[in-house]
C-alpha cells in the first residue's frame, strides 16, 4: 500500500470540500446567524489539511486498485469527519457521534436524521445538511476529476470505488471528460428541478433544500412534514418524477443527448426499474384506497410518492406511510431492498444486480432440467463475463450479511423488529426513514450510540458498495510488501 | 483527435499509451478481455471488447465522428477489412499494420484499392533503420530531419577520442566543421550540454548538423568512416529478408546464419545472392567458422531477446565494429546498453513511433504544430522539429534575446533549403524549419518553449 497516494488523493478531496462549505457559510453570514464561527474554523481546519497532505508528490503508477479504493473510503469517512464539525462546534448537535451520524447521512445520501426538531435548526446549517446530499449523490471524487483529471495515474479505480453499480463504465474516453459530462447532466437536472418548485410555489431557499435531496436522492428535509408540509399536489408531483428520473442510470441521459433513443427502450435495467416502480405504485393504490377514503387521484398521488421516494432511496414523505396496511409497507420494504439503477444517485441493491441474479436463478433452473445446456447470461444482448457475475453474487450475499450483523447488533437497543430490521435496511440502502420509530415522521435520535456507529458504518459501506469500505479495513494492505 | 485503435498488443498498447498523453480521445478495441482490463487500469482509454472488423463494434465506438483508425492486431487480413469498413463507416484516415511479405510489394495498391492511408511493415520498417546503421558505422543512431539534410547522430564518447576533457567552448574552436552537441547521457542522466560542459569517455552524445559537417565531424574523431562490406546476419526472420534486400541493394555482401533447417531452404529460395549458413548463431564454433572478426557488421535478429544479445556480446568480444542487435521486451534497454551495446532495434517500438509520427503530421494543421518527434536516449530526451506557419513573439528575435525554458535547445533552423546551426545572434524566421531539442517532455507546440 502506498500511504502517500491514498493520502494526497484525501488531501484533494478535503480542499475541495472546504470550498463547498463556503456556500453554506455566506447564507450565515447573511442572516447573521450563531454557526458563522464555526463555519469559518472548520472551513480552515479542512482547508489547511487538505493543503497539506495534497502536497505529497507521488509517481503516477502508484495509483493501483487497492490504493484508488482504500483512497476513496478513507476520503469518505475524513469528509464526514471534518464535515460534521459545523453541527457539533456551532451546539446545534450537542453530541459528536450525533453530529457525525447526521453528516454521514447526508454525504450518502441515505437521509436519516437524528434531529429531533429540525425547524429550529440555522438555514446555514441547514444549507450545509443538506447540500452534502448534492455533493455525495454523484460523488466528491468524481467532482474533483471533473476539474482535476490527474488526480493520480489511474483514477480509474476512484471512479469505480465511487460510482454505484457493478461495472460503472465511462462515457467518453477521457475519464475527466466523463466525470464533466455527469455533472453538467446533474446540475442541469437539480436548476430545472428548483425552477419547477420556484414556480410551483415554494419559497426559494427551501426549493434549494428540496432540490438537492432530490437530485442526490438524499431525503434531507426542513420540515417536520417533509413534503407533507406544503400539501400542494405540483411540489408532490415535480418531487416524484424528480426523484425516479434521479434514479435513473446518468449513461441513460447521455445516450438522451446523443439521441440514440433506441438504445434507451432496449436497456434492461431502465425496463425493469419501471416495471417494478409501476408495479409498486398499482398495488399500493390498490391496497391503500379503500382504507383511507382517498380518490384515485388522491391515492395516485400519495403512493406514487412513497413508491418513488422509497425505490429511489430519497427518503421524504407527504404522508406517514408508517399507518398504512402491513400489504403495502411489505411491497414497500421490497422496493426499499432494490433500490434504483446503477450509476445513478440512489443507493440499494440496484436494479441490474435484481436484474442479473433473478436471471442467473432462471438459467440455474433451466440448467438442471437440460444439464448439458450450454448458456451465458446476457444483458442488453451481452453475455456478462464470470468475474462481473461472481463479483455481483458476492455482493449480493455480503450485502444480506451485513444486514443480519448489523440487526443482531442494533437490537440491543431492544426496539421491535419491524423498527430494528427496517432502520438497517433505511441506512445500507441509504434511504433514510424506514418503519416504526424510524417512521417518515419519526427520527433515529433514540437509538444507543453502538447502534449510531453500526449504522454510520452501514450508509458508508452502502453508498460505497461494501468492497472499499472493506479494503481500507483489512490489516493486509497496510502492511508494506 | 478521436482515434480507434483495433488490437491491443504491444504496438497497440503502447499507441494508446503515448496517445492518451498527447490529449487524444483513445478507443481500444480487442477481442481478448484480459489485454482491455489491463489497458482500462492503466490508461485513460475507452476499452471495448469485440471483433474490430465488425460494423457493429465499430460503430458502438464511434467509428462516424473517428479521425484514425489504427488497426494494428496480428492478422494482416483483418487489419485491412477492419480498416476498409472503418472508412466505409466515415472514419477520416486509416492505418493497417500490414506485415507478411507476400504483400510486401502490393503495398501501393493496397493504399489505392483499399484506400488505406498508410501500411506500415514493421519488419520492413526495421531493415529500413537497420540499413540506416549499417550506413554509418560509428554511430549508435542517426535520425534524419528536414527531408534527409540534417542528421541526428548518437554515439559513445571513446577514451581514445580527442573531444574529452575540454570544456565545450574551447572544444568548438577545434572543430573542422560547425556542428551542435544537444544531449548528453551520462551514467542514466541525461544533460543538455553548455559552453562549461566537457565530455567524459563512455557518455553518450547526440551531436547535429549537416550531413556533411557529421562526417567531417567524425573523421576528427578518427572513426573509421570507410563504408561496411561484409555484413553476417544471425537469424533468418522476417526482418533478415527485408534487410538483404536493401543490403544487396547497396551492393553489401550478406552471410545469414539460421538454425532451421527447412527455413534455410526457404531463406535460400527467395535470397538468390545471399550466403545462407545452416547453424547455431548463438554457438561460437559456428560464429569462429565463419570467420566473425571479418565481419564489418554483425546484425542479431533472431526472435529470442537473449539469443541475440548472447551472440552480439561475443561479437562485440571479438572486435567487430559495429554489433547491431533486435530487443523486443523495452525494459531489457538500459541493461543491454549498460553493456555497451549501443545499436538496438526494437520492430514494434519502430511501428509505433512511425505511426505516431503519422498523427503528429496529421495533426499539425494550425501554427506552429511538431511535424516530427524522436524519443532519445531512453525516452529521456525529446527531438522534435517544427514548421514556424506564422509570426509570433518567437519570430525575428535574436535567439539571445529569447527567453527560452532551462533545458530547452533550439538544435537546426531551414530557411530555404539553407541549414543554419544557429548561435546566439540568429533569428527565427515565419516558413522556417526549426529543431529543438528538450529534456522537458512533450511540447505539442513552438511556443511552448518559452519560459
Amino acid at each position: 500500500m502506498k500511504v502517500k497516494s491514498v493520502l494526497k488523493v484525501l488531501g484533494i478531496v478535503l480542499f475541495w470540500e472546504a470550498v463547498l462549505m463556503v456556500p453554506s457559510l455566506l447564507i450565515s453570514i447573511i442572516d447573521n446567524s450563531y454557526e458563522i464561527k464555526a463555519f469559518v474554523i472548520t472551513i480552515a481546519a479542512t482547508a489547511v489539511t487538505g493543503f497539506i497532505l495534497s502536497r505529497f508528490e507521488i509517481d503516477s503508477a502508484e495509483m493501483r486498485k487497492r490504493e484508488g479504493y482504500a483512497a476513496v473510503a478513507l476520503s469518505w469517512l475524513v469528509m464526514s469527519i471534518f464535515g460534521a464539525l459545523p453541527f457539533y462546534l456551532s451546539g446545534s448537535i450537542p453530541s459528536y457521534i450525533d453530529a457525525l451520524f447526521e453528516t454521514v447521512s447526508g454525504f450518502t445520501t441515505t437521509g436519516s436524521s437524528i434531529i429531533r426538531d429540525v425547524e429550529i435548526i440555522p438555514r446555514g446549517l441547514l444549507f450545509w445538511r443538506s447540500f452534502t446530499h448534492w455533493i455525495g449523490g454523484m460523488g466528491v471524487l468524481v467532482f474533483t476529476m471533473a476539474l482535476f483529471p490527474s488526480i493520480g495515474g489511474r483514477p480509474v479505480f476512484l471512479m469505480r470505488a465511487e460510482s454505484p453499480g457493478p461495472s460503472p463504465g465511462k462515457l467518453v474516453p477521457k475519464i475527466g471528460e466523463s466525470s464533466k459530462i455527469l455533472y453538467i447532466i446533474y446540475a442541469v437536472m437539480t436548476v430545472i428541478v428548483i425552477i419547477l418548485l420556484i414556480a410551483a410555489g415554494m419559497p426559494v431557499f427551501n426549493s434549494f433544500i428540496y432540490a438537492f435531496g432530490t437530485a442526490g436522492t438524499g431525503g434531507f428535509s426542513m420540515d417536520a412534514l417533509s413534503v407533507g408540509a406544503y400539501n400542494n399536489p405540483w411540489i408532490d408531483w415535480i418531487i416524484t418524477i424528480g426523484m425516479f428520473l434521479f434514479g435513473v442510470n446518468f449513461t441513460l441521459y447521455y445516450l438522451l443527448i446523443k439521441k440514440e433513443f433506441k438504445q434507451i427502450f432496449k436497456n434492461e435495467e431502465f425496463r425493469l426499474y419501471c416495471f417494478y416502480t409501476g408495479l409498486g405504485i398499482a398495488l399500493v393504490v390498490i391496497n391503500v384506497m379503500p382504507r383511507f377514503n382517498y380518490d384515485f387521484f388522491e391515492a395516485l398521488r400519495y403512493s406514487a410518492f412513497s413508491v418513488s421516494t422509497l425505490v429511489t432511496t430519497t427518503g421524504y414523505a407527504t404522508t406517514d406511510f408508517n399507518l398504512w396496511p402491513m400489504f403495502s409497507k411489505s411491497v414497500l420494504l421490497a422496493l426499499m431492498f432494490f433500490g434504483a439503477c446503477a450509476g445513478s444517485t440512489a443507493g440499494g441493491v440496484k436494479s441490474v444486480r435484481i436484474l442479473v441474479l433473478f436471471k442467473a436463478f432462471y438459467y440455474e433452473i433451466k440448467h438442471t432440467i437440460h444439464p448439458k445446456s450450454v448458456q451465458t447470461i446476457k444483458v442488453d444482448g451481452k453475455s456478462l463475463d464470470d468475474d462481473t457475475l461472481k463479483s455481483i453474487m458476492i455482493f449480493f450475499f455480503a450485502y444480506v450479511a451485513i444486514i443480519i450483523l448489523s440487526v443482531i447488533i442494533v437490537s440491543l437497543d431492544n426496539f421491535d423488529f419491524i423498527t430494528s430490521f427496517s432502520a438497517v435496511i433505511a441506512t445500507i440502502s441509504n434511504i433514510g426513514p424506514g418503519f416504526g420509530i424510524v417512521g417518515p415522521m419519526g427520527n433515529f435520535a433514540d437509538f444507543s450510540v453502538l447502534s449510531k456507529i453500526t449504522f454510520i458504518a452501514d450508509m458508508i459501506i452502502g453508498r460505497l458498495e461494501i468492497l472499499p469500505v472493506i479494503i481500507l479495513f483489512s490489516p493486509v494492505i497496510w502492511k508494506r510488501n | 483527435m478521436k482515434i480507434i485503435i483495433v488490437g491491443g498488443g504491444k504496438v497497440g498498447y503502447t499507441l494508446a499509451q503515448q496517445l492518451s498523453t498527447e490529449d487524444h480521445d483513445i478507443t481500444l478495441v480487442d477481442n481478448d478481455a484480459n489485454v482491455l482490463t489491463h489497458a482500462d487500469e492503466t490508461l485513460d482509454i475507452m476499452c471495448i471488447k469485440g471483433n474490430g472488423a465488425s460494423a457493429e463494434i465499430l460503430r458502438s465506438a464511434g467509428v462516424g465522428e473517428t479521425d484514425i483508425i489504427l488497426a494494428v492486431t496480428d492478422s494482416d487480413e483483418l487489419n485491412m477489412i477492419c480498416c476498409v469498413i472503418g472508412k466505409k463507416l466515415g472514419a477520416k484516415h486509416t492505418v493497417a499494420r500490414v506485415r507478411n511479405t507476400d504483400y510486401s510489394d502490393e503495398f501501393k495498391m493496397l493504399r489505392e484499392e483499399l484506400e488505406l492511408d498508410m501500411v506500415i511493415n514493421p519488419e520492413m520498417e526495421a531493415a529500413a533503420e537497420i540499413a540506416q546503421m549499417v550506413q554509418f558505422p560509428s554511430a549508435a543512431d542517426v535520425e534524419t530531419f528536414a527531408n534527409n539534410q540534417i542528421e541526428l547522430v548518437e554515439f559513445r564518447v571513446l577514451g581514445t577520442d580527442p573531444i574529452i576533457n575540454q570544456k565545450l567552448m574551447d572544444l568548438n574552436r577545434h572543430l573542422p566543421s560547425r556542428v551542435l552537441f544537444c544531449t548528453v547521457m551520462r551514467d542514466e542522466e541525461v544533460f543538455i550540454p553548455n559552453g562549461s560542459f566537457s565530455f567524459l569517455p563512455n557518455d553518450i552524445i547526440q551531436v547535429i548538423g549537416e550531413r556533411i559537417s557529421i562526417s567531417r565531424f567524425f573523421k576528427y574523431l578518427g572513426r573509421s568512416s570507410h563504408k561496411a562490406k561484409n555484413v553476417t546476419i544471425i537469424g533468418g526472420s522476417r526482418t533478415a529478408i527485408y534487410l538483404t534486400w536493401i543490403l544487396e541493394e547497396m551492393g553489401l555482401n550478406v552471410k545469414i546464419i539460421e538454425l532451421n533447417k527447412d527455413r534455410c531452404l526457404v531463406l535460400n529460395d527467395i535470397l538468390t545472392d545471399a550466403l545462407i549458413i545452416h547453424g547455431d548463431g548463438t554457438d561460437q564454433e559456428v560464429l569462429d567458422n565463419e570467420n566473425i572478426e571479418a565481419a564489418d557488421v554483425i546484425v542479431a535478429l533472431t526472435d529470442r531477446d537473449e539469443e541475440n544479445l548472447i551472440s552480439s556480446l561475443y561479437a562485440h568480444q571479438c572486435g567487430v565494429p559495429k554489433v547491431i542487435l533486435k530487443i523486443n521486451r523495452q525494459n531489457y534497454f538500459p541493461i543491454v546498453k549498460k553493456l555497451g551495446l549501443d545499436s538496438i532495434i526494437s520492430p514494434k517500438f519502430i511501428t509505433a513511433t512511425n505511426i505516431l509520427r503519422y498523427i503528429r503530421a496529421l495533426n499539425n494543421t494550425k501554427g506552429t504544430a511538431v511535424e516530427k518527434l524522436y524519443r532519445v536516449l531512453d525516452n529521456k530526451a525529446e527531438v522534435a522539429e517544427f514548421t514556424v506557419k506564422n509570426s509570433s513573439d518567437l519570430t525575428d528575435v535574436k535567439l539571445q534575446d529569447l527567453n527560452l525554458k532551462n533545458d530547452v535547445l533550439i538544435a537546426a533552423i531551414l530557411r530555404n533549403k539553407k541549414i543554419i546551426i544557429p548561435n546566439g545572434n540568429d533569428v527565427i524566421k515565419e516558413h522556417d524549419k526549426v529543431i529543438v531539442v528538450t529534456k522537458t517532455g512533450f511540447i505539442a507546440d513552438l511556443k511552448e518553449i518559452l519560459a
